[in-house]
């Protein structure tokens, strides 16, 4: 069972402080949406307006075409980890499970049934008789997952339920939430600060800034083509290059050197703009003379897997991936080209994106 | 909240406020109201006019002001001799980790709980071979064994409220450790350590069943009262109870932050 | 945290020295005051001079009498006023600091205060006048009134020290993370499950303090009880007060506190056996 969810025209304050400017967002049956964005953006306040525990000012909110904005969490057949995880401190891993099913007023044989269930999926069933302080956080989490899925909910939300994990176990959860919600189906609603969490886990991403959706897409799409400088700034690590350059006909202009870009210039206006590139779409020749742009090696940071390098042309610093085979030195003169195709290009003065826009 | 719940809600706010502050406006206006009207039926809710007839009758009784000055010497004195004891004491329990820390703190929240000021037959007995009977001092100190144990605890929450490493830092800039505690965890601890003070004197102020145990002639304002009390009009009880409850009433004010720490709540944990 | 081999028990030698002298001490002087004779030879007789005394057994039943109305009342008064001050209304804080006011208040004053209420020239007397229930004042506090004094006591101790455990309660709710009242709710629990099934189990550690706390200290009652009743209503450090003060007799007035000190123990151990047993709060 999965519910579909809209969400329309949602706003709400705080006292002066604006959570949510304007929020309009369609989840589909069995999707998993991440609001993805910084710590303030109104992503939780959103998250907690579909749950039911904060009423918005203004919009509405449907589940399954049906008007649910005043109606209480209760009635909406949702479920819900939090952050802390909210694992009652008083009640045993069963009773915490139990919980919602006794209160759904489920029969005995069911409840029993539905907790081996959802305790086995998350590999907790040898713990049910013991107290939450006798569990790792991680324990605990899962705990806090299991109850929520006993339940059977149309609609899952998880409020940053990774944040307080190690950096190990996190990657171990990232994986076996992917895992189970493509064995529930349920629709999930996940909402994180972590674009790497968000990259993998999401079927869509909702990028939200100071309480807006600022682009609601697929991962590859919103890695590959950020609607402003923000977002392609916000998202990938190391984040999306940004350089001033000009458009002069058929080439860029960056600092003294010209590239030429095999697209349609016309599309793109002349004069100054600013262009985004991603680490890993330059190249790098030792060589100096190579490539289309001399460049002096400012830091070179070894990551295991590849190299980070940090580089200046003129004026403008850029991240570039390379193998970890290539050692440069400090200060050292290098040139680099940039892969056309991946080449995108904004407006200076706003930041948004000037050429193509999610051909969708 | 919808309308109806809002207006229940409000009610028992309006409610409980009532019954909190009523009995403290009745005892105020009852120290105010002329002595005759002390005694009319029916007694008008609002006296005719204010006057500070009972409260006059009340300083000037016999007794009255020399008690008062003794309740203020006795409770300074166990303000002096409670912060002196426990802040030393409150600091290590919160800097320090040693044996028998925890016992140490364990009994103390235990000894909270002791009924000290019962002590005061025994001490009596011996106050007199001591020369303390019927002393100022003598009764302070019965009041600072009530006092020590609460701001042990209250203490120990306050300097856990300033973070070990501002101290830490000022000895990595070249303090002793001497210098780090007075210059900065010191300052920083001071109004919690002057609510701590305040705690101390009120709880001295308060007391009664010591001090009129172990006085005769030199009685604390509570112990004059209550000796008095057989043979003392209505308007005098009433001028005495509202000049005992002044302090309170101050201390609750200068308070108000701390009202958590005093129980060591936040520490208790 | 620091460690030091010296320094920290310099730092809370002066407690213990003090606490000595003034607690274990005379504790020791009272038990020798009610167990020994003026020769120093062991004897009961105190007791069984206490136990004779016909104010006795009044004494212990009013005293029991008032803990186990009084403090349950407390309980119930501070939670309710616990539960408003939690929803964070505007003027809550205000509405918190003006309810711990009695907080500060003496025992002798809060006697005195319901006094000015509940005497025959008493504001309740005029109240119930002018809402035309009565014509002539009522003796509420007289020896013919026993029940009605005893009602005077129960109502300014409840109000003069119910602001303790209001304070130990809010601090309780404060713990409670919100996380776990809004997961009972996506669950579906309505206010009522919420209450008994989160919050107050959650609570319980505080409640449990709060109540061997308010316990203890309810049976050194005292002042309250002669400010407002004289000695209509015994209790049992009233007597002791009464036996050293009026009769002078130093022996049976420590008989009284023994058994005060006694039972108060008697409540600590229990205490110490409920904290052992009590869960851990987790996040």
């Amino acid at each position: 069972m999965a519910a579909e969810i809209e969400v329309l025209n949602l706003k709400k304050k705080f006292g002066r402080v604006i959570a949510i400017k304007n929020i309009n967002l369609k989840i589909k049956k069995g999707e998993f949406l991440v609001l993805l964005g910084p710590s303030g953006c109104g992503k939780t306040t959103t998250l907690r307006c579909i749950a039911g525990l904060e009423k918005p000012d203004e919009g509405k909110i449907f589940i399954n075409e049906k008007d649910v904005t005043n109606l209480p969490p209760s009635k909406r057949n949702l479920s819900m980890v939090f952050q802390n995880y909210a694992v009652f401190p008083h009640m045993t891993v069963r009773k915490n499970i139990e919980f919602g099913l006794r209160i759904k007023k489920f029969d005995k044989e069911e409840i029993e049934n539905r907790v081996k269930k959802s305790a086995e999926l998350l590999k907790i069933d040898e713990l049910l008789e013991r107290y939450p302080s006798q569990l790792s956080g991680g324990q605990r989490q899962r705990v806090a997952i299991a109850r929520a899925i006993a339940t059977h909910p149309e609609i899952l939300l998880l409020d940053e339920p990774l944040s307080n994990l190690d950096a190990l176990l996190r990657l171990k959860m990232r994986a076996e939430l992917k895992k189970l919600h493509r064995d529930t189906g349920t629709t999930t609603v996940y909402v994180t600060h972590d674009q790497v969490e968000a990259l993998s886990l999401g079927d869509r991403i909702a990028v939200m800034f100071d309480g807006e959706i600022v682009q609601i897409d697929t991962p590859r799409r919103i890695y590959d083509f950020p609607v402003n400088v923000k977002v392609g700034g916000f998202i990938g690590t190391p984040p999306m290059n940004f350089l001033k350059a000009v458009v002069e006909e058929e080439n860029i202009l960056i600092d003294k050197f010209k590239i030429k870009i095999n697209r349609d210039a016309k599309r793109l206006k002349a004069g100054e703009t600013i262009i985004g590139i991603r680490a890993e779409n330059i190249k790098v020749y030792k060589n100096p003379d190579k490539g289309d742009l001399k460049a002096e090696v400012v830091v070179s940071e070894p990551l295991g897997s590849n190299n980070l390098l940090t580089l200046r042309i003129g004026e403008e610093i850029l991240k570039v991936i390379t193998e970890p085979d290539l050692t440069f030195k400090t200060q050292e003169i290098i040139s680099i080209s940039f892969n056309p195709e991946k080449i995108r290009f904004f407006d200076p003065e706003t930041g948004e994106a000037t050429d193509v826009v999610s051909p969708e | 909240m919808n309308l109806k719940e809002k207006t229940t809600f409000y009610t028992l706010v309006i409610v409980i406020l009532l019954w909190v502050l009523l009995p403290l406006f009745f005892i105020t206006i009852s120290t105010f109201t002329p002595q005759k009207e002390i005694y009319a039926w029916p007694k008008p809710l609002v006296p005719s006019k204010f006057s500070a007839e009972t409260l006059l009758f009340f300083l000037k009784s016999h007794g009255v002001i020399p008690s008062l000055l003794n309740s203020i010497i006795v409770a300074l004195l166990t303000l002096i001799l409670t912060t002196l004891i426990s802040a030393p004491a409150g600091y290590a329990i919160t800097r320090f980790s040693f044996k028998g820390k925890d016992t140490f703190r364990m009994g103390i929240l235990l000894i909270r709980m002791f009924p000290v000021p019962l002590l005061a037959i025994p001490l009596a007995v011996t106050f007199i071979k001591w020369k303390l009977y019927d002393t100022l001092i003598g009764v302070a100190f019965v009041h600072t064994a009530m006092a020590v144990p609460f701001a042990v605890i209250i203490t120990s929450a306050i300097f856990a409220g300033v973070p070990e490493e501002l101290e830490e830092a000022a000895i990595i800039l070249g303090c002793g450790r001497l210098k780090a505690f007075l210059k900065v965890s010191l300052p920083l601890a001071l109004p919690g350590l002057a609510a701590t003070a305040m705690f101390t004197f009120v709880t001295s102020w308060n007391e009664v069943f010591a001090a009129s145990i172990l006085t005769l002639n030199s009685r604390t304002l509570p112990a004059h009262i209550l000796v008095t009390l057989n043979a003392s009009p209505l308007y005098f009880r009433f001028a005495g109870g509202f000049f005992m409850i002044i302090p309170a009433i101050i201390f609750i004010f200068f308070m108000r932050k701390y009202l958590f720490h005093m129980w060591g709540i936040r520490a208790g944990k | 945290m620091r460690r030091d081999k010296i320094f920290p028990y310099l730092l809370i030698l002066p407690v213990i020295l003090y606490l000595f002298l003034f607690l274990i001490y005379p504790s020791e002087k009272v038990i020798e005051l009610a167990f020994r004779t003026e020769e120093g030879n062991f004897t009961l007789n105190y007791f069984f001079q206490m136990f004779k005394d016909s104010r006795f057994f009044d004494a212990l039943k009013y005293t029991f009498l008032l803990v186990i109305t009084i403090v349950p009342l407390q309980i119930v008064t501070a939670i309710l006023i616990g539960f408003l001050v939690n929803k964070k209304f505007k003027g809550s804080k205000m509405f918190l600091y003006i309810c711990a006011i009695p907080l500060g208040i003496a025992d002798l004053a809060a006697g005195l205060i319901f006094l000015s209420i509940f005497t025959q020239h008493g504001y309740l007397n005029s109240i119930l006048y002018y809402l035309g229930i009565i014509k002539s004042p009522l003796p509420f506090i007289s020896y013919e009134n026993t029940h009605f004094v005893f009602l005077a006591i129960l109502l300014a101790e409840h109000w003069r020290a119910t602001a303790i455990v209001l304070i130990i309660i809010v601090a309780g709710l404060e713990m409670i993370s919100k996380d776990y009242i809004e997961a009972a709710e996506v669950m579906g629990a309505n206010s009522f499950q919420k209450l008994f099934h989160v919050i107050l189990p959650l609570l319980k550690p505080s409640i449990q303090s709060a109540l061997i706390i308010r316990t203890i200290f309810a049976f050194q009652m005292f002042a309250v009880v002669l400010a407002l009743g004289g000695d209509i209503i015994p209790v049992l450090a009233g007597e002791s007060y009464f036996w050293y003060y009026l009769y002078r007799n130093p022996h049976i007035a420590s008989c009284y506190a023994v058994l005060i000190i006694v039972i108060s123990l008697l409540i600590t151990g229990f205490y110490i056996r409920i904290l052992r047993t009590r869960y851990e709060i987790a996040i």
